[in-house]
């Protein structure tokens, strides 16, 4: 009984000896020349046994096996495998899934082996495998196809394991090779693959892009690049197409690239970049990146074009030409340099329309990895605003504090004015209430002194007048407050005051033995000052040294020289000087070293009060035993009365050096 | 014998007016008390003194006061002011007012005579 046979090899003349072998045999035989026809066929028709040659175009043998073996339809079908290359290639038929392999000879073995596998392949349920080639002992080793074939082999294992995908398709694009890496990207077995249309593998889109490349004749690479990848099975893929052809046939292989990482992360990197740009088109300061050594601007923001001169123009965006230079200054750049560190700064220029604006720059390095300065960033703070607030506070600060500093001199003035004024009012009621009973009494002593009296009354009367003087005394000088409010100015000449002053001791100080030496400075400029309470003043001042002096050397030296804005005396004595313990107190009022009935307490208090009220300062330098010296400073002009310099009233409280 | 020359002593103290006058009549001065100052300016108009020593604070008409009404209707008049008041520039102001000397209190009766025969003699 007649059985289904296929037959498939390339060599014609094979193919027409195994048909008609086949079909004397009564046997219904189809053939085809590649895998692709024999697949074709096989879509409609189911034979028992098949005869595959090994080595064909298109799809090889091996290949076909593999596709028949996975064919349901095509179970029970006893596959032959017809080998030109058996003495060259060690060849494991049955793990193809065949079920014989006759190494091709000459044609009457050929046809004796074929006749032997008919019998092997017996009726269904009976059918034998052959265990070894058939023929394989009657075919020799031939060099050349063993060296091919050993090529083929590297090939093999290359295209095997490269990462790529490759295709090849026929000429009516039905694929006749796909690697794993191909199978692997479609994510299509290779045996569905095998013999279906090339476009089948792409859908939408990519389907259409394909479709267009291929609609025309390749007989020149074409290419779908990387830079417009499309989809393959959900991944983006390049694609690059190589015509073969030889004088049989023509085939394109096609060569595809995975870009689906690279893109994914170019994407990354563009979307990045995209969100720098914006982060620093965002802010409102001027922010731009420079190269360092030569200060070509890579980046700026569109604030540092509009606000700094001279980078108008430059790249926007990263990674874009750097044609402009940096603006100055150049401190900064240097600075992040040479320090490898942040540098800040403040820098002042006129803005575009001539006013002067304070920015604050900031500039940080960037580093590349072997630590150099790779990239600097300068960013500028516009703090024209808060340095003018700055001032402005700082500015209140002082006034407040000026303010705060005259309030304090102004109550210091007012408590020691409140003071005197009320020491004056009292003291003027009081003396003149004092001197008109010292009056009376003087009076009437002075008559009792011109009768006829015995001595030892117009003595004690004597002794009467003196006391009356004494009281006196002390009660005009308590009263020399209560004129203070006539504080009356004029240009003073010291020089001239002094020796009028002097003038009016001077009988006192022969009297005494005191020498008075005068040490004038010839441009000593005159004074705003009340003439008589400065003559008050050197008075006291004589006086007080004259009083001090008892015994000895007796000289009061008076030293004058201009200073500052005014004027300065010194008085020295060669007295008894000043305790150390009492060199503060001597400006008190009522203070006294003096023996009772000599002093009142009250000479250097009025000093003190008429040269403050003057604006001036007096201090008292002394050790004692070895005479005092006072040291007066007067200014030039007078201020307001209430307005003395606070400093000058503080130094007015040091009284003095304590050696 | 040759009449005595006049004194009106102007002071608001008795005590002081009483001791003044033994002293002026004793070195030879005839003298008129009062303790009051417009009593003082009828005493100069009935009595015509030639000299007058003149107390300032006053209750009532005070020296001030006095020296403003006589400057005009006694020219003449040589005013000696004894007072206790001592202000700065008081002599420049007295004098403005028509006094002619100024003797601080508690007087020195030397200076008085002084002062006083230094105008009598410039009357003679």
């Amino acid at each position: 009984m007649g059985r289904k046979i296929l037959v498939v090899d390339n060599h014609p003349m094979v193919l027409k000896l195994i048909a008609n072998l086949l079909e004397k045999g009564g046997h219904e035989v189809r053939t085809a020349e590649d895998g692709l026809s024999a697949l074709d066929i096989l879509k409609s028709y189911v034979p028992e046994i098949i005869f595959v040659d090994l080595v064909m175009p298109n799809i090889s043998g091996e290949k076909l096996c593999r596709i028949i073996r996975s064919m349901p339809e095509l179970q029970g079908v006893y596959l032959v495998i017809l080998s030109a290359i058996a003495a060259e290639e060690e060849l494991d038929f049955t793990a193809l899934g065949a079920d014989a392999c006759i190494a091709k000879g000459s044609m009457n073995n050929l046809a004796r082996h074929v006749a032997e596998v008919l019998e092997l392949a017996g009726p269904a349920g009976r059918r034998k495998k052959s265990r070894n080639i058939l023929g394989l002992d009657e075919v020799a080793t031939r060099e050349i196809t063993r060296e091919l074939l050993s090529s083929r082999k590297h090939f093999e294992i290359i295209l095997r394991n490269m990462s790529e995908g490759i295709f090849e398709f026929a000429e009516n694009r039905k694929i006749i090779f796909a690697n794993p890496a191909a199978v692997a990207l479609v994510g299509i077995s290779e045996e569905k693959l095998l013999g279906s249309d090339f476009i089948d593998i792409f859908v939408d889109d990519s389907l259409e892009t394909v479709t267009a490349l291929l609609g025309i004749p390749l007989d020149s690479p074409k290419k779908i690049s990387e830079k417009a990848p499309i989809l393959l099975n959900g991944r983006l893929v390049s694609l690059q197409f190589l015509p073969v052809s030889d004088e049989t046939s023509a085939s394109t292989i096609v060569i595809i690239h995975d870009v689906t990482n690279r893109k994914q992360a170019e994407e990354k990197i563009s979307d990045q970049n995209k969100f720098l740009s914006k982060l620093i088109e965002s802010l409102p300061h001027p922010f731009f990146v420079v190269r360092p050594k030569c200060y070509r601007v890579l980046l700026a923001n569109s604030s540092a074009m509009r606000h700094i001169e001279g980078l108008a123009g430059c790249p926007q965006h990263i990674g874009g030409p750097d044609s402009c230079k940096a603006p100055p200054p150049f401190t900064p750049f240097e600075r992040v340099q040479q320090d490898k560190d942040s540098f800040l700064m403040e820098y002042v220029e006129q803005a575009r329309d001539g006013k002067e604006v304070t920015h604050e720059i900031h500039a940080h390095p960037i580093f590349d990895k072997e630590g150099r300065v790779a990239q600097i960033i300068e960013y500028r703070l516009d703090i024209t605003e808060r340095k003018k607030a700055e001032q402005a506070l700082q500015d209140s600060k002082d006034a407040l504090q000026e303010a705060l500093d005259n309030l304090q001199v102004a109550q210091q003035v007012a408590i020691r004015q409140e003071k005197l004024a009320s020491i004056g009012t009292l003291a003027s009621g009081v003396a003149h209430e004092i001197l008109n009973p010292l009056n009376i009494i003087g009076t009437l002593a002075q008559v009792m002194q011109l009768e006829k009296i015995p001595a030892s009354m117009r003595e004690n009367l004597d002794e009467m007048l003196i006391q009356i003087k004494r009281a006196t005394k002390i009660t005009n000088n308590l009263r020399a407050f209560s004129h203070q409010h006539d504080f009356e100015i004029s240009m003073v000449d010291v020089h001239a005051l002094f020796d009028k002053t002097a003038a009016l001791l001077e009988y006192d100080m022969n009297l005494d033995n005191v020498r008075v030496e005068r040490h004038y400075a010839p441009d000593l400029p005159r004074i705003e000052a009340d003439e008589d309470q400065l003559a008050q003043v050197f008075l006291n001042m004589m006086s007080n040294a004259r009083d001090a002096m008892q015994s000895g050397d007796k000289r009061i030296i008076i030293e004058t020289r201009p200073k500052d804005d005014g004027i300065e005396i010194r008085f020295a004595d060669t007295g008894i000087g000043i305790d150390s313990t009492e060199i503060d107190k001597i400006f008190d009022p009522f203070f006294t070293t003096k023996d009772p009935g000599r002093g009142t307490g009250l000479g250097l208090w009025i000093v003190y009060s008429i040269i403050e009220r003057h604006c001036g300062t007096i201090r008292a330098e002394s050790k004692k035993g070895k005479g005092a010296q006072f040291v007066i400073f007067l200014p030039t002009h007078q201020p307001d009365q209430e307005n003395c310099n606070p400093a000058e009233e503080k130094q007015n409280r040091t009284h003095g050096d304590r050696g | 014998m040759k009449k005595k020359i006049k004194i009106l002593i102007v002071d608001d103290e008795y005590a002081f007016c009483r001791s003044l006058k033994i002293f002026l009549e004793k070195i030879g001065f005839q003298t008129i008390v009062t303790t009051n100052g417009e009593h003082a300016l009828d005493i100069l108009k009935e009595e015509n003194p030639a000299i007058m020593t003149l107390d300032i604070r006053m209750p009532g008409l005070n020296g001030y006061d006095i020296l403003q009404k006589v400057k005009r209707t006694h020219p003449d008049l040589f005013i000696i002011v004894i007072t206790a008041i001592d202000v700065p520039k008081m002599e420049e102001m007295l004098e403005h007012s028509g006094a002619h000397a100024l003797l601080h209190k508690p007087i020195d009766l030397q200076k008085l005579s002084d002062t006083l025969y230094g105008f009598v003699g410039h009357l003679l």
